[in-house]
């Protein structure tokens, strides 16, 4: 399933680097301008999905965690080759299949996605230059600050309920390679250390019973992938695509799985 | 137990044996330890349960077979499908002729047509124990099957049970949690129990420290709760993994003085025991009575207490809340038992009609096996006392408080169309094994 899905984003890379080429190769013919004096300001938005395998109860326990968010982004080029970012956000995370089992009733969270603010950072720079590859860094830091919901617990004979909260975090960090010989296009790839942790909080009221449960959670893969591309078919708009994997260690029936994710950005400067 | 199984098969249930529901124990204390037990008759016939369906073959063929083919195949040996799978291609094939169902899929699978044949072979359910009776035990698995051996037993409710096979799922328990038996001793040496015992425990009626049964009604309780399980061998317990430690305060006529009782819980509730089973009782009130639950409560113990059997107010101590979690009786429909004392203290229900349970070897008349049916809320205390020591081995930080909630709020309100809600009958409702260990699923 996981091996499917990798290939199918391989696939898009491919696809969607044969629908830019041409439009790249034609864009070399152009003259090139000068760069502005002194920092670029950047708005933008931003979507972005991934998937991540958690795991939990000291690495015993698994399950799949989905986000999905979009972002209101500001970006500064403080200087050619050295961007910071900042963005806020809204998305959904889905925690589904966390179990519970320190609470007076053991709980099996399968609520799908709760919505929550987000906020970002990110920092990339260049650091040398050879021909047309451009070898450079990239760190990216994100923290979801889920919202609480209530969820009942039915099946007993007398009512009760769950506050559930998510809190998240995710940092990537690692070195990038860009290929600039394209005038609009600049497809790259990075191999990224990425992390994930996060604590979700379960807090259950039975009547007189009540108990409060914090899972440690964190992705089961720490190294990944990502293959993106830059285009920018205007002066002041660019527009990046990225697909990420994350390898890792399936917890039962040993061998490897791939987390996917991928995002879509739009970028005006001025 | 070798020769009485010999002579079993050729036996029926033919023993009755009736104890006094209501004997005495000490001055004006009357203890309460069953009803009715009929022992049981060794098995009829050795063989298990069927492996695979008899008269039936499942049978693949190949693709290149065509469906004439296919036809002429199962015509030549005197078959005929019965259904077919057509998502995976496989014809449940009956047997018309007189051939085996080992003959048969050995002609089918010597038949090149044949991608593969074999027996239909039987599932069951996911942790249900082999122990050989477990069949009849209908307070764990109701299946709709027959209470007792003898003819004209009844049937019971099919998921009229405590939902044991399910929550075992989720645990079968520690054997670091110790249920304290308090009764008339156990049979340390019986087949189902012997690997169970913690420790010889303590006779506190004849002053010693072997607390063997010289009755029949502890070691009954003891099995019920926790005997060994998935052993092959008798029934199984409520809690697989739990240790038990026999308490002999009751006599061979199952009598015996508060003090005694006392002396026992307390004893228990300083030598390891997590949870203790309390299958006795007396209308009349002992304060002595009550400050040795008290002092097993305070030490963190789980008391589960029988209400006793008269279909009068609760017995003592069962009645001293919040020290004693009180038992009433249901049978195999899931109704009150006629004889289940009743009042405010009744906290819960569990099966306490005609449950299996072992039997001392010693006490166990010819051709029958070790083993007898028991009635009372004496039986019904166990199945609780097991699944308290279930939470607690999931979750020990639990105070007995916690778990008496636990065990409440989890149970099904069987007579919910004439008592919704709590009632002085079955309290909450008759046990549910499930709701209170298995994680519930939080949906939107």
């Amino acid at each position: 399933m996981r091996a499917n899905r990798t290939r199918t984003a391989l696939a898009l890379i491919l696809v969607a680097g044969a629908l830019i080429g041409p439009a790249a190769l034609r864009a070399q013919d152009a003259q090139e301008s000068p760069p502005p004096a002194g920092p670029i300001m950047k708005l933008g938005l931003g979507l972005e999905y991934f998937s991540r395998t958690l795991s939990w109860d000291g690495d015993l326990r698994s399950s799949t965690m989905t986000a999905a968010f979009g972002v209101a982004r500001l970006d500064v080029e403080l200087k050619k080759g050295f961007t910071l970012g900042a963005y806020l956000g809204y998305g959904l995370s889905n925690f589904n299949g966390l179990v519970f089992r320190s609470l007076p009733f053991s709980l099996d969270y399968e609520a799908g996605s709760s919505g929550g603010f987000l906020a970002g950072f990110e920092a990339e720079a260049d650091a040398f230059k050879v021909g047309d590859i451009e070898i450079g860094v990239l760190g990216r830091y994100v923290i979801s600050l889920g919202g609480t919901r209530t969820l009942a617990i039915t099946g007993l004979n007398k009512s009760g309920s769950v506050d559930a909260k998510a809190l998240w975090m995710r940092v990537q960090a690692g070195p990038v390679v860009r290929y600039t010989g394209y005038e609009d296009v600049t497809p790259y790839i990075a191999l990224t250390y990425d992390r994930l942790w996060g604590t979700f909080t379960a807090t259950e009221t039975v009547q007189e019973l009540s108990g409060t449960e914090d899972k440690k959670i964190a992705g089961a893969g720490s190294i990944g992938a990502i293959f993106g591309v830059v285009y920018e078919p205007f002066a002041n708009w660019s527009f990046r695509g990225e697909v990420g994997a994350i390898p890792y260690k399936k917890i039962s029936g040993g061998g490897l799985g791939f987390d996917l994710g991928g995002s879509l950005k739009a970028v005006l400067s001025f | 137990m070798s020769v009485q199984r010999s002579r079993s098969r050729v036996a029926g249930i033919v023993g009755l044996a009736v104890l006094a529901a209501c004997l005495s124990f000490g001055a004006h204390y009357r203890a309460t330890p069953i009803g009715v037990i009929s022992f049981v008759a060794g098995p009829s016939s050795p063989a298990g349960p069927r492996a695979f369906v008899p008269g039936q073959v499942l049978v693949k063929f190949k693709p290149a077979a065509s469906v004439p083919m296919q036809a002429s195949a199962l015509a030549a040996f005197e078959t005929r499908a019965i259904t077919r799978i057509p998502q995976i291609g496989v014809y449940v094939v009956r047997i018309e002729g007189s051939a085996s169902v080992e003959e048969t899929v050995a002609a089918f699978r010597n038949s090149p047509d044949v991608e593969y044949a074999e027996p239909n072979v039987m599932c069951r359910a996911l942790v249900t124990p082999n122990d050989t009776l477990f069949k009849y035990q209908y307070a764990l698995s109701n299946t709709g099957q027959v209470i007792g051996q003898v003819p004209g037993s009844p049937q019971g409710k099919p998921s009229a049970d405590i939902k044991a096979t399910q929550a075992w799922e989720e645990t079968e328990g520690l054997a670091t949690v110790v249920i304290g038996i308090v009764d008339t001793g156990v049979d340390l040496t019986h087949v189902d129990l012997q690997s169970k015992i913690k420790a010889g425990g303590r006779d506190f009626i004849n002053g010693d420290l072997d607390a063997s049964d010289d009755n029949g009604h502890g070691t009954m309780v003891a099995g019920i709760a926790a005997a060994a399980t998935d052993n092959n061998e008798g029934i199984a317990g409520v809690a697989w993994n739990s240790m038990i430690l026999p308490v002999k305060v009751l006599d061979a006529t199952g009598n015996g003085p508060s003090d005694t009782v006392a002396q026992g819980i307390i004893w228990a509730a300083d030598n390891g025991a997590n949870v203790i089973n309390l299958s006795l009782g007396s209308e009349s009130p002992s304060l002595t009575l009550q400050n040795a639950v008290k002092y097993a409560y305070d030490k963190g113990v789980f008391i589960a207490a029988a209400a006793g059997n008269s279909n009068t107010a609760v017995d003592y101590p069962a009645a001293y809340h919040p020290y004693c979690f009180t038992v009433a009786a249901t049978d195999y429909n899931d109704l009150r038992a006629s004889w289940s004392n009743f009042g405010p203290e009744i906290d819960v229900a569990a099966p306490g009609d005609r449950i299996l349970a072992p039997y001392p070897q010693a006490l166990t008349p010819l051709g029958f096996i070790p083993y007898a049916y028991g009635t009372g809320t004496s039986f019904s205390a166990p199945h609780v006392a097991g699944l308290a020591a279930l939470i607690m081995g999931e979750k020990p930080w639990l105070t007995p408080a916690e778990i008496q909630a636990i065990i409440r709020y989890s149970a099904d309100d069987v007579n919910a169309s004439t008592y919704a809600g709590r009632d002085d009958f079955l309290g909450y409702g008759r046990i549910n094994m499930e709701n209170a260990l298995v994680p519930i699923k939080i949906a939107k």
